[in-house]
């Protein structure tokens, strides 16, 4: 693409005439200065429309009316799943962040909440958004739930020591359930603080600098090279195309805090051909807890039966707006 | 990639977190003051309008269908805050010269009050991207996010609002 230069002259007179600095926003001040706006911030929006359980409410009937849209979120939900951990292992890259590096390194467990937020690039009406609890065990393995209010909507286990792999999707007893191969172990591998120093040795991190999260003073490491992380998986099966990842490390704690994902996720299997863009924040909510390992059971529970793939296509042609 | 971003902020500012809604204004307050200035051409009212904006975005935020797109439409909400603040600028003025004697142009305008004319005969839309890009350095990325066009579309906007200001400053002795 082209960039305005010509009557390069002009510049430093448009400069002149136009430049300020920017001026910061004093949210505080300007709070104070527009109560009745203020107020609606802090208790919520009476809308009858567009309350926050009524927008979800077309994305849960969504859900509910499409088989596959529903099977499609859940495992690309299982797959990103697995990258988005990789990401929040980052935080150990760089020659500043030794100390991180080594603290992570004794940590056992962890428990992460967040969300994460899949939009529809093709239709940005279409969203899929999920409360996440996520635990990480290094002697078992991992476990993601998902929720909309309080209803589970999904659950991903990764055994480590059964090698094993469950995804069950309770509401409508479908079930994923294999063995890990051997190109799984290695990713399991490759969330360890170790694997992801081998793997993310030559990102290219920028500081954002300081910032507060929940009362932590924290910094931030930005990086946007995702090729590390894009063949974690083949492309047919789920397609990074780009993405961007921020840490916000704790400056006291020398743990990360908070870790996001915005990503643009291309045509594959996992999402039914259709392009997706995913967003996702995860907080460390506690860490060295005592996991029980029955979280991480992949026994499937009674009564579910197995999702087929192979049913994707042809149910998609079937489904207004998705094809 | 802040469209994801913005969703997320504008969802939880809608669920009684006032922060997010805070992170969306310092995000765009300073591509909202250039968007007014290059409307008021006053800088201070120009902040006055980001500011009323952002409060009108604050009721309206229920309304917006597109949470991902609130950059481009809470600059269209300061747009027409700035041209409503133009309008009573105006009518005042008005009121002031009716009853003031009129003065004669100088014949000697200084250069840069000459860069300030040619601007002004800009149409707004031209006259907003180059407030945008030198306000305060904006990328073609950010403006992008504010303006909701494509970054080969804000290109031709600043070519054409500059062979515009160039032609004008030509005649006018510059760039000789």
């Amino acid at each position: 693409m082209r960039r305005d230069s010509d009557n390069s002259w002009l510049d430093p007179l448009l400069s002149q005439q136009v430049h300020h600095e920017p001026a910061p926003f004093d949210f505080q001040r300007w709070s104070q200065e527009h109560p009745e706006e203020a107020r609606l911030l802090k208790h919520g929006f009476e809308m009858p429309g567009r309350s926050g359980k009524t927008t979800t409410y077309p994305i849960w009937r969504y859900i509910m009316e499409s088989r596959v849209t529903r099977y499609c979120a859940a495992a690309v939900i299982a797959l990103a799943a697995l990258v988005l951990l990789s990401l929040f292992w980052t935080s150990d890259q760089g020659v500043a962040l030794a100390a991180v590096q080594e603290k992570v390194a004794q940590i056992n467990t962890m428990i992460l909440r967040g969300e994460k937020v899949f939009t529809c690039v093709a239709d940005p009406n279409v969203v899929y958004s999920f409360d996440l609890v996520k635990y990480v065990s290094r002697q078992y393995g991992y476990t993601e739930e998902g929720r909309i209010g309080d209803t589970l909507v999904y659950r991903v286990t990764l055994n480590k020591p059964q090698q094993q792999c469950s995804i069950l999707m309770p509401l409508w007893k479908k079930c994923l359930h294999f063995p890990c191969t051997d190109e799984q172990i290695a990713i399991m591998e490759k969330v360890s603080p170790t694997g992801v120093m081998d793997m993310l040795l030559g990102t290219e991190y920028k500081r954002l600098g300081p910032a507060t999260i929940d009362g932590i003073n924290v910094e931030g490491f930005q990086f946007e090279d995702v090729k590390p992380v894009q063949n974690i998986l083949p492309k047919h099966l789920f397609d990074i195309q780009q993405g961007r990842g921020t840490v916000w490390i704790g400056t006291r704690e020398l743990l990360p805090v908070r870790i996001e994902g915005d990503m643009l996720i291309g045509q594959s299997i996992a999402t039914l051909l259709m392009d997706w863009r995913l967003y996702e924040a995860n907080t460390l909510d506690s860490y060295d807890v005592e996991l029980d390992p029955r979280l991480f059971n992949t026994e499937i529970p009674e009564g579910y039966t197995e999702f087929k793939f192979t049913d994707v296509i042809p149910i998609k042609l079937t489904i207004p707006g998705l094809h | 990639m802040t469209n994801a971003e913005d969703h997320i902020l504008v969802r939880r500012a809608l669920q009684a977190d006032p922060e997010s809604f805070g992170q969306l204004c310092r995000r765009y307050y300073p591509s909202l003051v250039a968007v007014a200035d290059s409307i008021l051409l006053d800088h201070h009212l120009a902040e006055d309008a980001a500011q009323e904006a952002l409060a009108h975005a604050c009721r309206q935020l229920p309304s917006l269908k597109k949470p991902e797109l609130f950059g481009p439409w809470v600059a269209a909400i300061c747009r027409n805050v700035a041209k409503d603040m133009l309008r009573d600028r105006q009518r005042q003025r008005a009121r002031v010269a009716d009853c003031s004697p009129q003065e004669a142009d100088g014949p000697d305008e200084r250069p840069m009050e000459i860069v300030a004319e040619a601007m002004q005969r800009l149409p707004q839309h031209l006259r907003e991207v180059i407030y945008l890009r030198f306000y305060n350095g904006m990328s073609y990325q950010q403006m992008s996010g504010v303006l909701g066009a494509t970054q080969e579309s804000i290109d031709g906007r600043l070519r054409r609002a500059k062979t515009r200001i160039a032609a004008y400053l030509t005649k006018r002795g510059f760039g000789r």
